[in-house]
């Protein structure tokens, strides 16, 4: 441990309050609300709901759009759900959730990211073998060869959290 | 603690006996559901515009060998509620909650019987500018290096100089079955920059106080998107783990941004055991055999080729090496095909993918086809993949697992489907689990009640709404709808065949007991209307969805502008579509009328038509308008993109000759790729050729509506 680390604060003092975060969060509420809408940038968000409803296949912004979302500050071209896409969607994700909620409910993210979950996505979705869902097929004897050629993928998901399957073994 | 540990198909589904349902749940659940009624019997100012309910249920049964007994049965029932709730009090606020619950109709062994969990509730506001949003209730948040989900407050915004800043906090709710880990509480925030189309590149704060292996969770995260120009961009993700002092992993990837057909990416990611697994919450990533020493490198490349129309290649190869010897490096390659046809409604695919390890226990390979059919509102599918592992596992190499699902629409917002699905593995000798799947999914707008919403099938119930039914279209052959007949530019005749009821969709009345009925109570002149004159098929629009209410309700001042105009063009022009969308009048003319078959002339008498037309845009100026060129598919998809890009190309011509400024005009042509109706029939295919305008207020008169919107 090192001294002086917030870790260690609360190693010592027992659990960090969870005071401290909360007020600073009021503080930080009011603050931007009071200052927020002088200093934003005017560029149109994304908005909130996309216009028209989408067919269920794969999306390509780009059979309606050109060039770059002035929401998301990124090329529609980006967003074209390829296997590449699908593949990257959290480094997009991470940088601003608002383009993909113009079209996909809280619901979607959470069939795979969720804290606990019993139904693997693809027995949900059986009737969707065109969707890219984890965890096809005999996963009970494939996840112990993934796991041992790369945890990493395995520790995204269920590292500390939705690890309600791990735990029936791996106590 | 008891625990009971049962193989379901999915796998191991731990229950906790003690706990059964986590008490907080229930409490979350019931606050959710009476903050979502809450939103709809609120007083009109406070009250939600726009509300959606989604139910999804699934009911199980299987048998299985487990502790304490064999073949014994289970049938849990679950039940997934999410819905939304927009436009809160006409702000652009919104309530979203997400969760589920399980009751086993039968379970051989003594769990209690019980589960679930609330997923996300939560308050969202979005500010029409600058990206700023605010985030309050239990969500799932990713921002920078931060993926969690927490009870909390999130806050982001943008600056005109391209800095933001967002900042997070809360009580994580990421721990699972056993609720005595939840950490106390989690903070950070993330500072950025971002200039359009070129880079964003940000650093992410997050500390999580708990207990993980002795210390808190505590990391700086750095992520980055450039790109220096079409089709280049290359992203980037690193998290340096405070605790352990050693930067943990990083993920960076150049990709090539689709340039017509192509898609393709390769990317390098490294981790060390020690300083991600850190924050691991059990052993599966602790266990005393892992060398917590190790460190992974992932080399990959990732192809999407569209090979012709429908017609995807995928291709995912990667290279795993590890820094100590065991477990062992490996290569996996995937090649796959996709194929998506029947309008786009249906897929199929094959696929092989092969991990060749240093190890043979490590060594498998994949093979998989599955397909999609969808007659009418039927739904099939089969899926199949074996396995075949180069070392025995309880003595088998292989295994299979076969998916066949089949499903129907029985009402516009309700879906019934079931699926059989076998496995035969290592693990299961003959495995059969049986799955009834019950989808509803249900919409309202502000003056109606609850109406019933297709979700997937939406467009094909639409289509059936679009398409006018048999006895009341006229027919191509007593429709005189040739290149050669004018366009009436005055309302003319319509005594003779009386135009259908002005609130009506063109054939709706007899479609209705088909299709998704239209809210009820919209009033006449926010609903997309049409009015249809004697000599023309019904030209199809979109039918009206609950949100066409809603946007015309919350613009009051441009609503009213917009409302006169389509008056105007609809007394104006009998023959063509004027609808009404929220914000945006359609006015959709019938290409037959309009253009010779095949050419992009403008026939004299039209031409007349778009003068008048042109006449009536010119007097509300303060509108924008986008012009689109719709074909129907016969003939080439290329020869059909470029007749509709110059059909729109001349209609945008004539409105400029006649005064209507070029900056307030864009144009599109769309090809074939969106049917109003079906292509298979004379009268379909004559509805899909068209030419629309969309006119929607431009900044001024949105300003005017007031601000508070």
């Amino acid at each position: 441990m090192r001294p002086g680390s917030i870790s260690s604060r609360a190693e010592k003092g027992g659990r960090f309050p969870i005071v401290y975060p909360v007020l600073l969060f009021v503080a930080a509420v009011v603050l931007s609300l009071s200052l927020g809408c002088a200093v934003l940038s005017q560029e149109e968000s994304v908005p909130p709901k996309h216009p028209e409803d989408l067919a269920a296949w794969r999306a390509d912004c780009r059979e309606c759009h050109e060039d770059v979302s002035t929401g998301a500050l990124k090329p529609y071209a980006t967003f074209r759900h390829s296997i590449v896409f699908i593949n990257q969607h959290s480094m997009y994700a991470s940088q601003g959730q608002n383009l993909c909620a113009a079209c996909h409910a809280p619901s979607f993210c959470q069939t795979c990211h969720v804290r606990k979950e019993e139904l693997k996505p693809n027995t949900k979705m059986g009737d969707r073998p065109d969707r890219v869902l984890p965890h096809r097929g005999d996963y009970i004897v494939l996840h112990q060869i993934d796991g041992r050629l790369d945890p990493g993928s395995c520790f995204r998901c269920h590292g500390n959290k939705n690890d309600g399957k791990c735990r029936a073994c791996h106590r | 603690m008891k625990q009971f540990f049962k193989l379901n198909d999915g796998g191991f589904a731990m229950r906790d006996a003690r706990h059964g349902v986590d008490s907080r749940l229930g409490m979350g659940l019931i606050l959710a559901a009476l903050l979502f009624l809450l939103s709809a019997v609120l007083p009109a100012p406070c009250r939600a515009a726009e509300i959606n309910l989604s139910s999804q249920t699934y009911l199980l049964y299987f048998e299985r060998d487990v502790a304490g007994g064999d073949d014994l049965q289970f049938a849990p029932l679950y039940e997934y509620l999410s819905g939304s709730a927009r436009e809160l009090g006409g702000m652009p606020l919104s309530f979203h909650f997400y969760g589920w619950g399980r009751i086993d109709l039968a379970d051989d062994t003594d769990d209690d019987g019980t589960g679930g969990d609330l997923a996300s509730a939560y308050l969202q506001y979005l500010h029409p500018t600058g990206n700023a949003e605010m985030r309050l209730g239990r969500f799932f948040l990713t921002e920078g290096t931060a993926a969690e989900i927490m009870d909390g407050v999130f806050l982001k915004g943008r600056t005109p100089l391209g800095f933001g800043l967002s900042v997070f906090g809360g009580v994580p709710v990421e721990r699972t079955i056993t609720s005595t880990d939840t950490g106390d509480s989690i903070y950070g925030g993330r500072l950025f920059f971002s200039r359009a189309g070129f880079a964003e590149i940000g650093a992410t704060y997050l500390v999580e106080n708990g207990d993980f292996q002795g210390d808190d969770r505590e990391m700086i995260g750095g992520d980055l998107w450039v790109s220096p120009g079409i089709p280049v961009e290359l992203t980037g993700r690193a998290f340096y783990n405070v605790s352990t002092s050693s930067m943990a992993q990083q993920r960076y990837v150049l990709r090539l941004v689709p340039v017509s057909r192509l898609d393709l990416a390769l990317g390098y990611e490294e981790y060390k055991y020690k300083d991600l697994f850190q924050t691991a919450l059990h052993s599966a990533f602790l266990s005393p055999a892992i060398d917590n020493t190790d460190e992974v490198q992932v080399l990959f490349a990732i192809v999407d080729f569209q090979i012709a129309e429908g017609l995807t290649v995928e291709a995912v190869g990667k290279s795993i090496e590890h820094d100590v010897s065991d477990p062992g490096d490996a290569t996996r390659g995937e090649l796959g095909v996709r194929y998506v046809y029947n309008d786009r409604k249906d897929v199929g695919g094959l696929s092989v993918a092969i991990v060749s390890a240093d190890r043979d226990e490590n060594e498998y390979q994949e093979y998989r086809a599955f397909a999609t059919y969808s007659p009418g509102r039927w739904r099939f599918s089969l899926d199949a993949l074996t396995h075949r592992y180069k070392e025995e596992i309880s003595g088998i190499d292989d295994a299979y697992h076969v998916v066949g699902s089949a499903g129907v629409q029985v009402l516009p917002y309700l879906k019934v489907s079931g699926d059989v699905t076998y496995t035969r593995s290592p693990r299961f000798s003959k495995d059969y689990v049986g799955l009834l799947r019950i989808s509803i999914d249900l919409s309202a707008s502000t003056e109606d009640g609850l109406s019933g919403r297709s979700g997937e099938e939406e467009t094909e119930a639409a289509a059936a709404a679009e398409t006018p039914p048999v006895e009341t279209a006229p027919s191509p052959e007593t429709a005189p709808a040739t290149p050669e007949t004018e366009l009436p530019a005055v309302a003319s005749a319509p005594e003779t065949v009386p135009a259908k009821p002005e609130t009506g969709l063109p054939g709706a009345d007899a479609a209705a007991g088909d299709v998704a009925a239209p809210p009820a109570g919209l009033p006449a002149g926010e609903e997309i209307t049409g009015g249809t004159a004697k000599a023309l098929p019904p030209v199809p629009v979109a039918p009206p969805t609950p949100r066409a209410g809603r946007q015309a309700k919350a613009v009051s001042g441009p609503a009213a502008y917009l409302d006169l105009m389509a008056s105007e063009i609809r007394a104006t022009f009998q023959d063509a579509i004027v609808g009404r969308e929220g914000e945006i009048v359609e006015f959709t003319l019938p290409s037959d009328l309009v253009f010779g078959v095949g050419s992009a002339v403008v026939t004299p008498a039209a031409r007349e038509s778009l003068a008048m037309a042109a006449e009536i845009l010119t007097r509300y100026p303060e509108t924008l308008v986008t012009i689109e060129g719709h074909t129907d598919s016969m003939g080439m998809v290329e020869s059909n993109q470029e007749l509709s890009e110059k059909r729109a190309r001349s209609v945008f011509d004539i409105l400029v000759q006649n005064g209507v400024a070029p900056l307030r005009l864009s144009m599109r042509g769309y090809g074939e790729r969106f049917p109003v109706a079906d292509n298979s029939t004379a009268e379909g295919r004559q509805a899909n050729r068209r030419v629309q305008m969309k006119i929607r207020p431009d900044r001024n008169l949105k300003s005017r509506q007031g601000q508070g919107g």
